[in-house]
């Protein structure tokens, strides 16, 4: 039992380790589509 | 000249006739000039290439894809035969598995539990056993309700509340395929080694691995039906693993067609490791009377050892001195 | 109530993307996400086409078939909506959608790839509320409610984009077609609607 609850507790932090993980390499549309003279200075964007 | 003036004239003329009593586009257009003589036709690209791609001008060049009318297919493919494999293996299997208990019952350990056990999986096993099936009941309950949940749990719950549930088993699929594929490759590096298929295995099927009748065959650490079950989970996981991640990163592996035959593939694939995983979990928990031992404590009962992995008990005991069991 | 649709004259389409550009204006489409886009095909060749494509809110539609929590509803006119409410942004859609009309708001993987948006036929939400501000933040603006036309086909600077119900339209690609003598024909429609325009 305590190997298994080990087990399902190191499973939920390699999941959450993978939502950071992943997160790093998202791209929001407007970053991805963007050209690179393309300024992005809407609310919440950074400026360019 | 002026003749051939006048038949230009003339034939000027009767075009809009023609067109008027049987309108035929290859008629010359009045302009003189026949655009359509190198015009590309949409069924003509979709016969030689199923789908029509041009040029786009946004950054988006996934975009570029007009038409891929292949769509229609994977649509069809999954609102209608998916479905009833789903129902098929799932309920089969779960049908399967009830009639075989109330036909051979509980498999006992003959003459009751032992007093003595032995240590048949270490702490770290256990572990990456219970890694990769803990993350793997999520994935295949999430998985299920991406198949049909809108059928079986959407009309119980209402809109709001299945969007919300499945949001989150949504994200439980993806993230637990982490951990899933990690037990895996760990399962694979530590007891490959016991599941080389050899002839004994034979013999254990040959002899339907003794679920009937009272005779055990041979086996030494894991059985011929335990070995099937490593391969698919290694195989089977592994092609999981490698349709999912195609699936999860978008656009990064292949394309659209690439990735309706990736969700085609990996949804077989697991409803044929759905099937094998329930016979597997019956067997390690109600089917056999001493099996979540090995899986839960480690410990078996040596009685229950000798007569399911005869020979492994053999090598356990050889290894150690005979004063070195561990007193109970 | 009429069964609307969108019919792209490719001989008349130019690319000028107009449409693009109106799309995105009418609905405020964020950056980076495309409604409505011009493809062309045999880009610099002889007989070289454009079309402009968006949702064509199909007959049968395979993303309302696909949706794993049956967030598309399709309104009397026939326009395909769906919910941003119960959207997951799985993904699912975009692989069924003959069109590439699906679009989300992040790229990467499709865990967390946002809602997802795509034509509305300027029709707003599925929700009602017609032509409230929260409506047009969500879905973008709801012209059918006002008695017009998406702006796309209204804007076209060569009226190559026709919207509104099918009949009529495709009426008038056919007398078109009869009177210049020639025409590629209405694209998309025989995957989206089963049907074409003969003429």
């Amino acid at each position: 039992m305590r190997v298994f609850l080990i087990a399902v507790t190191s499973m939920i932090a390699v999941a959450v380790g993978a939502y950071y993980g992943l997160n790093l390499i998202q791209k929001p549309a407007d970053v991805a589509f963007a050209v690179s003279g393309a300024r992005l200075d809407a609310p919440g964007q950074p400026g360019g | 000249m002026f003749k051939a003036a006048l038949i230009a004239l003339l034939l000027a003329a009767a075009i809009p006739t023609a067109h008027a009593q049987a309108p035929s586009r290859q008629e010359a257009p009045a302009s003189g000039f026949n655009p359509t003589a190198t015009e590309v036709k949409e069924q003509d690209l979709l016969n030689a290439l199923s789908k029509v791609e041009g040029r786009i001008s946004i950054p988006d060049t996934r975009a570029a894809t007009l038409i891929q009318p292949a769509g229609q297919t994977w649509r069809d493919y999954r609102r209608g035969p998916l479905l009833w494999i789903t129902a098929a293996i799932v309920l089969g299997m779960m049908a399967l598995l009830t009639l075989f208990y109330l036909i051979r019952g509980r498999i006992r350990i003959e003459g009751g539990r032992g007093t003595r056990t032995v240590l048949r999986f270490g702490a770290f096993e256990r572990f990456m056993h219970w890694v990769t099936a803990a993350s793997w009941c999520v994935l295949a309950v999430s998985g299920l309700n991406i198949v049909a949940g809108s059928r079986v749990l959407l009309p119980l719950i209402g809109q709001d509340a299945f969007s919300t549930v499945s949001g989150w088993l949504k994200y439980s699929h993806n993230f637990l395929a982490f951990p899933f594929t990690s037990g895996v490759v760990l399962m694979l590096l530590v007891w490959v080694r016991h599941n080389i298929p050899n002839r004994m295995d034979l013999e254990w099927f040959r002899q339907g691995g003794g679920l009937f009748g009272h005779r055990h065959p041979h086996s030494r650490k894991f059985n011929g039906g335990q070995k099937a079950v490593f391969w698919i989970v290694v195989l089977g996981g592994g092609a999981l693993a490698a349709t999912g991640f195609t699936l999860m990163f978008p656009f990064y592996i292949t394309d659209v067609t690439g990735m309706q035959l990736a969700q085609i593939a990996h949804g077989g694939v697991s409803l044929l490791m759905i099937g094998a995983m329930l016979g597997h979990i019956y067997i390690g928990s109600v089917g056999m009377e001493g099996a979540l031992d090995a899986m839960n404590s480690g410990q078996v009962d040596r009685k229950w050892a000798a007569a399911h992995h005869d020979l492994w008990l053999a090598e356990v005991d050889a290894k150690s001195t005979p004063s070195g069991h561990p007193a109970e | 109530m009429a069964r609307v649709k969108f019919l792209c004259d490719a001989d008349r389409c130019i690319d000028c993307n107009a449409c693009v550009t109106a799309c995105k204006n009418a609905n405020e489409v964020p950056w980076g996400i495309n409604r409505r886009r011009v493809v062309t095909i045999n880009d610099g060749k002889p007989g070289e086409r454009s079309v402009s494509m968006a949702c064509m809110h199909c007959t049968d539609a395979p993303c309302a078939a696909v949706c794993p929590v049956d967030c598309f509803f399709t309104t009397a006119d026939a326009v395909v909506l769906h919910s941003k409410d119960l959207c997951i942004g799985c993904g699912y859609c975009f692989y069924a959608c003959p069109f590439g009309a699906p679009q989300y708001p992040k790229l990467g993987n499709f865990g967390s790839r946002g809602k997802m948006d795509k034509c509305t036929y300027c029709s707003g939400g599925p929700e009602g509320a017609d032509g409230s501000a929260a409506e047009f933040a969500k879905y973008g603006a709801n012209r059918m409610a006002e008695g017009k036309l998406p702006l796309c086909a209204e804007m076209c600077s060569t009226k190559a984009l026709l919207a509104g119900d099918g009949e009529i339209i495709a009426q008038i690609y056919r007398e078109r077609v009869l009177k210049r003598g020639y025409g590629s024909g209405a694209w998309g429609w025989q995957t989206a609607y089963k049907e074409t325009v003969n003429v």
